[in-house]
Formats: structure tokens, sequence, C-alpha cells
């Protein structure tokens, strides 16, 4: 009999949750053929039959969400006997009962078994480590203390997750939704004629998204400051480039890619803001930017980052930045598009938001909110003019950083954008 | 201070306790004019006369019932086995009297008697002659069992067995006879269950007692030329044994091996290393506790087979560097 299980697609993956059986009981299966449809985290993938056989018998109906690893169905012979521990676990096939989310607790993890020291473990605690991410280097393979350590400082800052991008099926969302229409009939006192009402389940990306924002605002202090200026350099430079870039791209270079490139540069020069947090007493400081842009997907927040942000030029981040989003829009990301953030910049300007203050996407320690481009009247040597202006809203996590730190990364990112002549001379610093 | 022998340590010992305390004699197998199989006793008949220093009938049975009683009586005996190997023949009287008497009197009699036992491997004396059999005697609730692994433990330890109320079996290691050490004149004790850190180490702790101590030292000076720090703890008495100061060097040290001359299956060693996994220690483990053993067969008398029964200084040495191992 042989197992079949719910795949571990990337480090911080801990459940993925089954979105379809292509495959009945008593179908038969070809290796290779799609037997599952599972979303992860990060993604949804088909999970594919290793081998050849019937598939005897689905532990979970589809919404169930299982730990990674665990046993998800058994494929074999027609008449082989099932092990015994699938009879306690099984849901049936046909039952639709939510009750039967449950059953996955009552299932111990089978392979999820780690070779690991007590010390290892005892350190992979204390420091929240999932040991199935850490390489051994002992005997056996085994995970010693020394490798969970060397694990915590080398960490991708993504291993607590960036947020949201669980990519959710449309079609999973109106399965379970429910209208609710209350009768008046059942309610003499009801003033209205007919209230009705939508039940919307909080799961998937929502919850993720939303879980996560929770536990920021609730974990870091966050202290927002915001600063207008003047951008009417930046536009001007921008009208000149963009011609060459159209020539040589298909993108279009927007502002935001401006203010993504400026912030890149800026990032390079305060590594204490281009952070995250590595543990509950520990911050590191990236050496490269890795820059995440928070897209409104048709599915939920998304923040695909553009790794080494701060190695490209104007042309390929404007290039990059565009195919991210597009990726994000048609739910075509890979787990990869989605770690590694150092810095968010969320950008509200084109819902004409003015002003905004940003929750911070944790491990990351500051977020940088743009709002729209306005033209205002301003005094410029004592007389009133109309410039184009632009404000940004920084939050940061006051564990990490103090009001001056944020505001001397502000205000770099400020002299970038006002006279982007200084960006140059950044690039050769 | 002056440098004795472990030997004349132990002979230090009694002769300056039997000067002090009319209670305590010594009796055994040739232990008079003969000064005993391995001249531990030598010229003591001399000073103490042959009252108080007692050849016995070639009896181990015997020699343990007559210390019984005598101690039982009042006297403080002190009696020599040839070889511990004999402790076989005593085994009655030592288990199911000297062991239970106290108990079975609700305290009202005690046992306060000392049983030196010349042990190990390493002389071509052959398998009868050649055991280390300190776990069948730790096992049994009632008896005390501590192997000195040097001149001054020695004195200061069969000391402390004498003053002892309850019966205690001292393990004198033969290879360990001809060693010296800084050793005081005057009369000393060092408590039973208390271990001495041999050496300090950050890296393993090794647990050894009597002629493994020796080995482990040897082996930790060649381990620490490949940067392995060993921490060498030596509990000296098995029974009461101090695991305290073995659980906090383990915790420090995340590594454990002890170290054994018996035979590995079922020694002693088999328990220390059970009571660390059980201790808060266990937390703190980055490696599979080992134990280094004796073969599981009698002792050899070729030389050259009786080197490989039991764990040698190239053993410990290979054991330390693949516990510290990379894959």
């Amino acid at each position: 009999m042989n197992e079949v299980t719910m795949p571990k697609l990337a480090m911080t993956q801990e459940m993925g949750t089954i979105l379809q059986w292509y495959k009945r009981e008593g179908d038969w299966v070809e290796a290779g053929e799609p037997l599952l449809e599972v979303m992860t985290n990060k993604i949804n993938i088909d999970v594919e039959s290793y081998v050849d056989g019937v598939l005897r018998k689905r532990l979970y109906e589809e919404g169930a969400e299982v730990p990674v690893l665990n046993v998800i169905a058994y494929i074999g012979d027609a008449d082989e006997p099932l092990p015994d521990e699938s009879v306690n676990v099984a849901v049936s096939a046909d039952s639709n009962h939510p009750e039967t989310h449950a059953a996955p607790h009552l299932q111990k993890p089978v392979a999820t078994r780690v070779r690991a020291t007590p010390a290892a473990r005892a350190v992979a605690r204390k420091l929240g480590i999932l040991l199935t991410d850490v390489q051994g280097t002992g005997p056996n393979n085994r995970i010693q203390r020394e490798d969970v350590e060397a694990f915590a400082i080398s960490r991708p800052s993504c291993s607590t997750a960036t947020p949201a991008e669980r990519r959710i099926v449309s079609r999973t969302t109106s399965q379970t939704e429910s209208s609710v229409h209350v009768n008046p009939k059942d309610n003499p006192m009801t003033a209205t004629p007919l209230d009705s009402f939508s039940r919307v389940p909080y799961r998937g990306l929502r919850k993720m998204v939303g879980d996560r924002m929770a536990t920021s605002v609730s974990e870091a202090p966050h202290v927002t400051v915001v600063r207008e200026i003047n951008v009417s350099q930046t536009i001007e430079l921008r009208r000149r480039l963009m011609p060459m870039v159209e020539e040589q791209t298909s993108a279009h270079l927007s502002l935001n890619t401006m203010v993504l490139f400026a912030t890149a540069h800026a990032l390079m020069k305060h590594p204490n803001v281009n952070a995250t947090w590595a543990s509950k007493d520990e911050i590191i400081e990236h050496h490269s930017v890795h820059l995440g842009m928070a897209v409104a997907a048709p599915q939920g927040l998304l923040v695909p980052v553009i790794h080494f942000a701060n190695t490209l030029s104007i042309l390929a981040l404007s290039e990059q930045a565009s195919q991210l989003v597009k990726k994000a829009r048609n739910g075509t990301m890979a787990p990869n598009d989605l770690e590694g953030g150092t810095f968010t910049i969320s950008n509200l300007g084109m819902f004409g938001i003015e002003s905004f203050n940003p929750i911070i996407n944790l491990p990351q320690v500051a977020i940088l909110g743009v709002g729209s481009l306005i033209e205002k009247p301003i005094v410029e040597n004592g007389n009133i003019v109309v410039r184009p202006m632009l404000t940004l809203n920084l939050s940061f996590d006051h564990r990490v950083l103090d009001g001056a730190d944020a505001a001397k990364f502000l205000q770099t990112v400020a002299n970038y954008l006002t006279c982007p002549d200084e960006l140059f001379v950044a690039l050769h610093a | 201070m002056r440098e004795i022998t472990y030997q004349e340590a132990i002979r230090e010992a009694m002769s300056q306790v039997m000067r002090e305390d009319e209670r305590v004699f010594i009796l055994g197998e040739d232990i008079g004019v003969y000064g005993g199989a391995f001249g531990v006793t030598r010229g003591m008949i001399e000073e103490f006369g042959p009252e108080r220093v007692r050849n016995t009938p070639i009896s181990e049975a015997a020699i343990a019932g007559a210390a019984i009683g005598a101690a039982l009586t009042g006297m403080r005996p002190i009696m020599e086995l040839q070889f511990s190997d004999f402790v076989t023949i005593a085994m009655d009287q030592l288990v199911n009297q000297a062991a239970k008497i106290r108990y079975m009197y609700g305290g009202k009699a005690s046992v306060p008697m000392v049983v030196r036992a010349p042990g190990g491997s390493g002389t071509g004396a052959a398998a009868q002659h050649s055991q280390s059999l300190e776990a069948w005697l730790a096992h049994v609730p009632g008896l005390k069992v501590v192997q000195p692994a040097n001149a001054y433990d020695a004195k200061g330890l069969l000391k402390a067995a004498i003053d002892d109320n309850n019966p205690v079996i001292f393990y004198e290691h033969k290879l360990l006879y001809s060693t010296k050490a800084d050793v005081p004149e005057e009369l000393y004790s060092i408590p039973l269950g208390q271990a001495d850190i041999k050496r300090a180490g950050s890296d393993v702790t090794l647990v050894s007692t009597g002629i493994m101590v020796q080995k482990s030292l040897t082996a930790a000076d060649l381990l620490a030329k490949d940067g392995i720090q060993v921490e060498i703890i030596d509990p000296r008495t098995l029974v009461p044994l101090d695991i305290k100061t073995i659980v906090s060097s383990v915790k420090r040290t995340g590594r454990c091996a002890v170290v054994y001359e018996a035979v590995k299956r079922g020694g002693y060693g088999a328990e220390i290393a059970s009571l660390v996994a059980e201790s808060e220690a266990f937390d703190f483990l980055d490696a599979p506790i080992i134990r280094l053993g004796g073969k599981e067969v009698p002792i050899p008398q070729s030389p050259e087979l009786e080197r490989h029964a039991v764990p040698q200084v190239e053993d410990i040495v290979e054991a330390i560097r693949n516990m510290m191992q990379k894959a």
C-alpha cells in the first residue's frame, strides 16, 4: 500500500488545503496523473501520483486543511488490506458534515519524524524553528544544535512568512459562502420587510492576510512618519526617460517605479531599515534590498518581491515590477516570487488616497506607504506656486527603529525624489 | 608533599586508622608475613601482630562471614580478597547478610566493614583473575562500591570507607598499585558520593573510574591536539553516585561518553548513561550517549588478546572523534 502525503512545497508551509480530488475511491491512477489539487500558503498545485494503482482511500474531504507530510490517501491493489489507522481518520467521501474537518487532529503525523538531537530540538523550540527546515550535518544527517543555530542565523526573512499570498480559487469561495434570508414572518417585530445578509467565511488568503495584520499590529509598536514632497524633478526626469525605457522594453515607466528605485537605493544607505526579525532577540540587517510591492490581486493582497532591487537598473526594475504585478494578477506567482522581502512599498495612489498608515509586513521592520500625486499650491521663495506633491508614509517598528532613524531614512527617500540627481551620486557610492 | 604509590597509600590509610582505632583489623588470605597477593599489607603484621592482621583459610565465604560477625559485634573489619573475582564465593554473605542486616533490624544493627578487592585485567592473570564485577555489587541495595583512580583518592576514600557504618566494597585496580601521586602524610577523608573533575573541558563529558581515568586522561591529551576538549568526571564511588556533577557537566558539553573496563553489557556505565538520559541534561544532549566497555568474552590470558578485550586509549580517542565528527 502506498501512502499519498500532503506535499511540503515551501520551507514555511505547515498546512495544505485540499481543494479538490480528481479521483474517486476505487479509481485507477497512473503514475504522474493528477490526483488532487492542493492549496498551500503560496500557490495551488496539482499533486500527482507517484505510482500506478487503485486509489483505495481518501482520508480527507475537499476543503480539509491537513498538516504537511501527513498521509492523505492510500494507493494500492484493489484487494490489498488498508492500514488500520486509515479507518479511524477516514472521512467518508460522501459525507459533507463540517465536523469531518476535525478528523485530521485524530491522526498522528506520519512522516514528520526528523532525526535531531535533544539539544537541537530544545534550541529549535526556543527559536520557533521547524526542524523539517533544517539540514542536519551530524552522523546520519542528524540535526545537531549547531545546525539549528546556523539555520537561525541564515534563515531567509521569509521563513516567518511573507504575508498574504494564499491564492484562493473563486470556486472555493463561492461554494462556502452561503446566503441567509430572514423571513419577516419569523420575526414580526422586524421593521423592514425583508432583511438579508451573506455569511462570508474568514479563511484562505483573507484569513492569512488578516491574521498577519492583527499579529503585526499587536506585536510591533507602530509609528508612522509622514512627509509631503515636491516631485516635479522626478516627474521631469521620468518624462525624459520614458521614451528610452519604452523603446527597450514593453514596460511603461511609472512614477511608482521611480519611487521603487529611489527607495531601493535609500535602503542601501540605511541598513537598519532594510532589516528583518531573525528571532525574538535578533535582527538581521540585510546587505541587499529585496523589495516587496503590495499588489491588490483579484484574490486578495499579495506582496511579490523584487529580489536584489538595489542592483537593478531602472529599466530592469521597471520590467520586473510590471512582470510581477502581471503574475500576481494572473495568479501565476511562484513561491520564490513572494519570499525573502526585506522592505515593502504599498501604493494606494491610484485610488486617490493621499495619506494612510500602512501596517508593517513582519518580520520586516518598516513599510512605505505612497499616496497619490496631487497638484497643490505651495510656497516657494515667497510665492504661491502649483507643484506635483506626493505624500510618503513610513510606518516603522519602534522596537527596532527610533523616530530619528525612520525620519533620516525618509529624508533620504525624499531627497532622492525631490532631487533625483542625488540618486546618481548615490549609485556610485 | 611526597609521592607514594597507590599500594602504599592503601597500606598507609589502613595502618594510620589502625593506630587510632583498636576496633579496626584486617583479615584475608596470606596477608601476614607474605603481605597479601599484591603485597599491600606487607609489614603490617610486624607492626600490628597476628591478632589484628589475621591470616584466614582459603574460603572467601568464611572470611566474609567472619567479617560480618565481627562488624555486628562492634569491630570494624577490613577483609582482603586476593582477587576481586573471588567475591562470587563471598556473595551470599555480602548480598544476603551484610547488605540486609541493617535494614532487617530496623537500624539497630549495622555492618561497618570494608571488602578490599583487587580487580581488573592487564596482568595476564586470565579469565578467573581479571574481572570487573563491580556492577553485581552496585546492584544490591545496602552495599557501597568505591573505585579509586589514584593514590590520593585511594587513601582518602579508604579512610571514608572504614568510617562508614555500612559494608563498602573497595575496588583496587591491579595496574594502579604501582602508580604514584602526591599523597598527604596525615589521614584525610574523601566523602563517598563526591565526584572529582579530573580534567575540565567543554566538548564532551567522559565519565570513568579506576584505571579508565588514567586511560581517559591520556586520550584527552591526544584529543586536545585535535581541538577536542574532553571533561573527565571520576565519580570515584559508584554507590553512592554523584550524578549531579555528571549531569551538570553534560549540560555544559552536550555530549556524554562512559568508559568502563567491565563487560559493556549490563555494566555500571549503562546505569550512568541511563541516569544521564533521564536527567535534565537530556535536552542538552547533542549526540547519543555512548558507552565503551569490555568485550563480551572472558578475559583472555594472551596479553595481546587481553588488551583487545577492554577499552584502551586508542578506543577512547576513536570513539570521541566519531562522536564529534560531522557527517
